[in-house]
């Protein structure tokens, strides 16, 4: 027998399921409404390109490109297709689920050594002194002061692997206290937390979540990553897959070029990029920062990538001379590259 | 005509959709108040929720980090009447539905034959033994690799999550079917089709339906993994961006919603095993 409370559970389930289903659609859908619009809107006469790409949890000049329009005016449009763990973006970009990505030179060449055919197209952020890539967090009260005080303590930073674990490594190395750290692995999300709770001395922050942490008060900033080489570690490369090379130079073409106009675009106008970005991300106005970018996106020579190749050899990462700078990366796409 | 207009027409049906969920929930908790003795069955639970109001506005908790009851009632209030969390409730309950339906329907007639038929048991053992062991989480990336990003892969992950308990449960509940009624069917002359629904599915129903609950809270429990990668809308991807965009208010009101959606779900499945095996009350006090 079928009791009353039985008929009360199903239809809020029923309603539950359909009532946002047909009526709203999902985040996707609506996105995907908004392309048609626009597309109609603008009346081009050729289909405008997909090009696949994250919902980048940090500052990107692809979000303020794409609230600008630049896009469409080189022929592409930008199909979000969501959030992705960035741990997944090299295998992501590499299995083509998305065209085009950033993250730093550490993980490319990782990938490159591993058979992954990828190739970094244009320099994206820089750390300059105002915006670092990563800033070195402490607890007010804390007793760290210097680099020399973090023997025997525990650094929190999002990832091994990555910029976040090599370049205090290397920091420390110079300073000859290379072995006597431990570096224990957390979200970008709970570092601020784990940090404020003394499960961690020092946490190892990215923008926007630096930000929103010196923000919130009681947490300083020691240093940023610039202290070392003067932020040459600091580079933030778009890369895509080789084959979307051969198989459609000109989108890798148009991409680059509206990320370069983008970039140059954040650098002479920060304020605006960050509340452009917030915006998206639905963060908080006061929380939105932007970084700085490398002029025109072109990657200026061989030292950006060589200083990570370098570190990597001394790591055990690689093998000396298994790869060479010139072939990770190319300004080729570049229409501002002569 | 200006009242047929869309965005007039999403007022009205959010508005409806808030009524309803109001009016069901109101009623399901008039139900329980008014059968259950509420101070024992429901005493725990209060006291948690005057302990979660209390502790973060005293300060004992960071409110911060763990906002007070209220502060997270008011956030599942306003994404409802935003319409924001029937968007995300509905596709999160399509892609968990989507999944835990396709183990139910091709696990259990699978684990039917593979309980009966000795053969096909031992041909498939090996291979059961060692893929039910790995956790669904580890194998996210190579369903990633295989299945893209899209919505595809979310429904696999929830389909292989869920598959493994609703399978072992069905292939246990048939072997442990009493051989004696199998075998005095037989010789009273039983067909195959009576033997496998009166006698066999009833007889198993019990352990089928124990595994088939436990696939649907794998199913929810996964959910928020699956949506990690490639979402834009949804319970987890919820839980995950609130963080991700220092809004903690919103990352617990999609955890409770979450839980309650587990509850409803675990409520129809046992009302439906209870209709199912009716018949095993009885017996018992044969």
């Amino acid at each position: 027998m079928v009791k009353k409370t039985d008929v009360i559970v199903g239809i809020l389930l029923a309603v539950l399921l359909i009532g946002g289903a047909s009526l709203y659609g999902s985040n996707e859908e609506k996105l995907d409404d908004k392309i048609v619009e626009q597309k109609s809107q603008v009346e081009t006469k050729k289909e405008l390109y997909a090009v696949k790409y994250p919902n980048v949890t940090w500052f990107d000049p692809v979000y303020v490109a794409d609230e600008k329009g630049w896009f469409e005016e080189e022929g592409i449009k930008i199909e979000w297709v969501g959030e992705i763990p960035a741990g997944q973006f090299v295998p992501s970009v590499t299995s083509r689920s998305i065209d085009f990505a950033n993250r730093h030179t550490p993980l490319e060449l990782t990938a490159i050594a591993g058979g992954a055919k990828i190739k970094l197209i244009a320099a994206g952020a820089m750390t300059s002194e105002e915006r670092p890539h990563m800033k070195y967090l402490v607890f007010e009260n804390s007793s760290i002061i210097t680099i020399k005080d973090f023997v025997g303590k525990k650094i929190g930073i999002n990832s091994f692997g990555a910029c976040s674990e090599y370049v205090l490594k290397e920091y420390l190395r110079r300073n000859n206290i290379e072995s006597n750290v431990q570096f224990v692995v957390i979200p970008d999300t709970n570092m601020e937390q784990a940090l404020r709770q003394g499960q961690i001395d020092v946490g190892v922050l990215h923008s926007p979540y630096y930000e929103k942490s010196l923000i919130s008060g009681g947490i300083r900033s020691i240093f940023s990553d610039y202290i070392v080489d003067d932020g040459l570690s600091g580079m933030l490369p778009y890369f895509t897959n080789e084959d979307l090379i051969k198989e459609n130079p000109e989108v890798v073409r148009s991409f680059v070029k509206v990320l370069a106009k983008a970039s140059d675009w954040t650098n002479e106008n920060h304020k605006e990029a960050g509340e452009i970005f917030a915006k998206r991300r639905g963060i908080d106005l006061k929380y939105a920062g932007s970084w700085h970018y490398y002029k025109n996106g072109i990657i200026p020579d061989d030292t950006p990538v060589q200083w990570w190749i370098d570190l990597l050899v001394r790591e055990g990462k690689l093998n000396e001379g298994q790869i060479k700078a010139q072939d990770v990366y190319t300004n080729a796409y570049n229409p501002n590259f002569r | 005509m200006h009242c047929l207009n869309p965005s007039f027409l999403k007022t009205i049906a959010t508005k409806f959709a808030v009524f309803s969920t109001y009016i069901c929930t109101a009623s399901l908790a008039n139900r329980m108040i008014l059968k259950n003795d509420l101070l024992r069955k429901d005493l725990l639970l209060i006291i948690i929720l005057i302990l979660w109001e209390a502790f973060p506005r005293a300060g004992l908790i960071n409110p911060v980090l763990l906002p007070a009851a209220s502060t997270v009632s008011i956030a599942i209030l306003n994404l409802l009447a935003s319409g924001e969390m029937f968007m995300h409730i509905s596709i999160s309950l399509k892609r968990a539905l989507a999944g835990f339906i396709l183990a139910v329907i091709t696990m259990v007639p699978l684990g039917l034959a593979m309980g009966w038929f000795k053969n096909l048991e031992e041909i498939t053992d090996r291979l059961v033994q060692a893929c039910r062991q790995t956790s669904a989480l580890a194998l996210f990336p190579m369903f990633i690799l295989l299945f893209g990003i899209g919505e595809l892969s979310k429904v696999v992950i929830i389909f292989w999550a869920s598959l493994w308990p609703i399978l072992l449960n069905t292939i246990n509940g048939v072997k442990n079917v009493d051989t004696m009624m199998i075998k005095a069917s037989i010789s009273m002359g039983a067909s195959d089709r009576i033997l496998l629904t009166k006698v066999l599915l009833p007889a198993a129903a019990p352990s089928i339906f124990t595994g088939i609950r436990l696939g649907a809270s794998y199913a929810l429990m996964v959910l928020v993994a699956a949506e990690m990668i490639g979402a834009n809308s949804g319970l987890g991807f919820l839980i995950i961006n609130s963080q991700e965009v220092f809004r903690i208010p919103d990352m617990y009101a999609a955890i409770f919603t979450l839980a309650v959606l587990g509850i409803l779900i675990n409520y129809l499945l046992i009302r439906m095993e209870k209709k199912i095996t009716g018949w095993k009350e009885e017996i018992k006090y044969v």
